[in-house]
């Protein structure tokens, strides 16, 4: 459905992208991760016709981006950074202008404007002049823009920022209901909403794509391995020391004393060292109190700081 | 056709939508109206060529003003992201938003009919000349509209394209009156001067529909929009 080889862009003497190559099947939703001006705009822009690559292809729905660009635009609804529309324009009107351009015509147009507003739940607001709009509403009205042709693929740009909580949900909630239809790309750099909605994750930095898997085997890679909870009634310096002596312990995230004598921590351990159970065993062996003992998998927050350190600062922005 | 309409009718309503259009259309009126009337009654002839002569100079100012925002908005807002990513090629969001500015400077210019019908009500004047002139005056608007939206697609800061629109026209203006500056052959200097915009509106004033003026502004409207067209690709380069 999507293909890229070698997409390379700069913007001066910054490299926006590097040599990227990905591949994305119909119907499948996929997340671009990335720190601020990773380039995930820059690839956005690319398979969205905006922007030509320096070099490399993208070809969408079998159209390459530089020789048809037109019929890649058919193809595919997008949603630009920000969501830039036209404030003074009517919001049911701005619909049927961007059906039009799309080349919807007469009845088709005024229906095909009225289902993506139906979808995007804009009937309350459909005479409302856009600039007089909260920013959840502008989204939404970004997206139904993006969804007015029933494009087989769909690029959102960061479609969840300068959302509210309640926001961010409803538009998760509706991706969720799109992606059994279309094929799905969108940008965040919140890693929750990533989780939510995605089947893939292409984390990008410095306009390299760093790593690629499914949220679960993205986890699995960390390089923290495992997380281990705990909560134990014991006397605090001594304690410290001891699970820092355990085999498989890495570090000891954060420990600290309840007011009710209990002491609360987590530290980060070698999957296979079996540090729940020495941890146990130590409990038991020096008459410590145990009221809970749990390992979890690291999260994908984790990940994300590890393959993107040491970055960030000074890469390339994206955009103009 | 379809698209280009759609752009048309955008771009139109953009004019009106704010107080733009009303405050530029006012002024244009009182500035022609007042130029026009405060020699007219010393003169005491029933004639149109003083109207049209002020023209090229409201132009300079006028036309810069209806123009700067055409680009430099949608590039400042964003709102260029989401017509580049529209499967509509760029030489169509250039025309759509040419033929609404020259739409909305033909209302500008009708407005200025009741002058005309004071002076019929007064005196005689030569019909043919009254439609020259408004022919003219078109050609020469749609020209200086070409330069305006061409500085416009250039930069994303309206008063630079206004002040860049402005020294673009005057200098095809007034180009024909300052070439003794210049140590020019006299082929060259006619070469040159033949640019001018103002001498080749004059003739309309006087009455003279000449071919090759009327190919020589469809000709600077044409140029000007393809420098827009090729900034417009010039951006999905760069």
């Amino acid at each position: 459905m999507i293909e890229t080889r070698g997409l390379t862009k700069t913007f001066g003497s910054t490299v926006a992208l590097d040599r990227v190559s990905f591949r994305v099947g119909r119907g499948e939703v996929v997340g671009f991760l990335g720190p601020n001006a990773a380039g995930k705009t820059t690839a956005m822009r690319i398979l969205a016709g905006c922007l030509y690559p320096d070099r490399g292809t993208a070809v969408l729905s079998g159209f390459d981006v530089l020789a048809e660009p037109r019929e890649v635009q058919r193809r595919v609804g997008y949603l630009p950074e920000n969501a830039p529309l036209y404030d003074t324009m009517e919001v049911g009107g701005f619909l049927e202008f961007s059906a039009g351009l799309r080349g919807l015509r007469g009845a088709a147009r005024r229906r095909a404007a009225g289902r993506a507003g139906e979808v995007c739940a804009l009937e309350e607001v459909q005479g409302r002049a856009i600039g007089t709009l909260s920013r959840g509403y502008r989204q939404r009205v970004a997206l139904a823009q993006a969804l007015v042709h029933s494009p087989e693929i769909l690029i959102l740009d960061e479609p969840t920022t300068g959302l509210d909580p309640h926001q961010i949900v409803e538009v998760r909630e509706l991706i969720g209901r799109l992606k059994s239809e279309r094929t799905v790309i969108f940008s965040t750099h919140i890693l929750s909403e990533v989780e939510a909605v995605c089947g893939r994750v292409l984390i990008i930095n410095r306009g390299r794509i760093v790593a690629e898997g499914s949220p679960s085997e993205l986890r699995s890679r960390a390089r923290g391995g495992m997380l281990i909870a705990f909560r134990l009634r014991a006397p605090e310096a001594q304690t410290r020391e001891r699970l820092e002596r355990l085999t498989g312990v890495r570090r000891l995230i954060d420990l600290r004393a309840d007011p009710d004598g209990y002491l609360t921590g987590r530290l980060e351990a070698d999957p296979a060292a079996g540090v729940s159970e020495q941890i146990y065993r130590l409990a038991a062996e020096a008459g410590w109190g145990l009221s809970e003992l749990r390992s979890e998998p690291a999260r994908l927050e984790e990940v994300f700081i590890n393959l993107t350190r040491d970055s960030g600062r000074g890469a390339a922005k994206s955009s103009e | 056709m379809r698209k280009i309409a759609l752009l048309i009718a955008k771009e139109f309503n953009g004019y009106f939508n704010s107080t733009i259009a009303y405050v530029f259309m006012v002024l244009f009126l009182a500035a022609t109206s007042w130029l026009f009337f405060a020699t007219f009654f010393l003169a005491g002839r029933a004639d149109l060529q003083p109207l049209f002569a002020v023209l090229p100079w409201l132009f300079l100012f006028f036309i810069p003003a209806a123009s700067m925002r055409l680009w430099a908005e949608e590039r400042k807002s964003g709102t260029l992201e989401l017509l580049l990513s529209y499967p509509v090629p760029a030489w169509q969001l250039a025309a759509g938003k040419f033929a609404a500015s020259l739409l909305f400077l033909f209302l500008t210019l009708a407005l200025t009919v009741p002058i005309v019908v004071t002076v019929a009500f007064l005196g005689n004047p030569d019909p043919g000349r009254v439609a020259a002139g408004y022919l003219g005056a078109l050609l020469l608007g749609s020209a200086c509209l070409a330069v305006g939206l061409f500085w416009s697609s250039v930069t994303v800061n309206q008063i630079v394209a206004f002040i860049l629109t402005v020294v673009t026209i005057f200098i095809l203006l007034v180009v024909d009156q300052f070439l003794f500056l210049f140590n020019l052959g006299p082929r060259a200097a006619a070469l040159v001067g033949s640019v001018s915009f103002a001498a080749r509106q004059e003739g309309f004033n006087r009455g003279v529909v000449d071919s090759r003026d009327l190919v020589f502004f469809a000709t600077m409207t044409v140029l000007f929009l393809a420098f827009n067209v090729i900034s417009l690709q010039f951006r999905k380069w760069k």
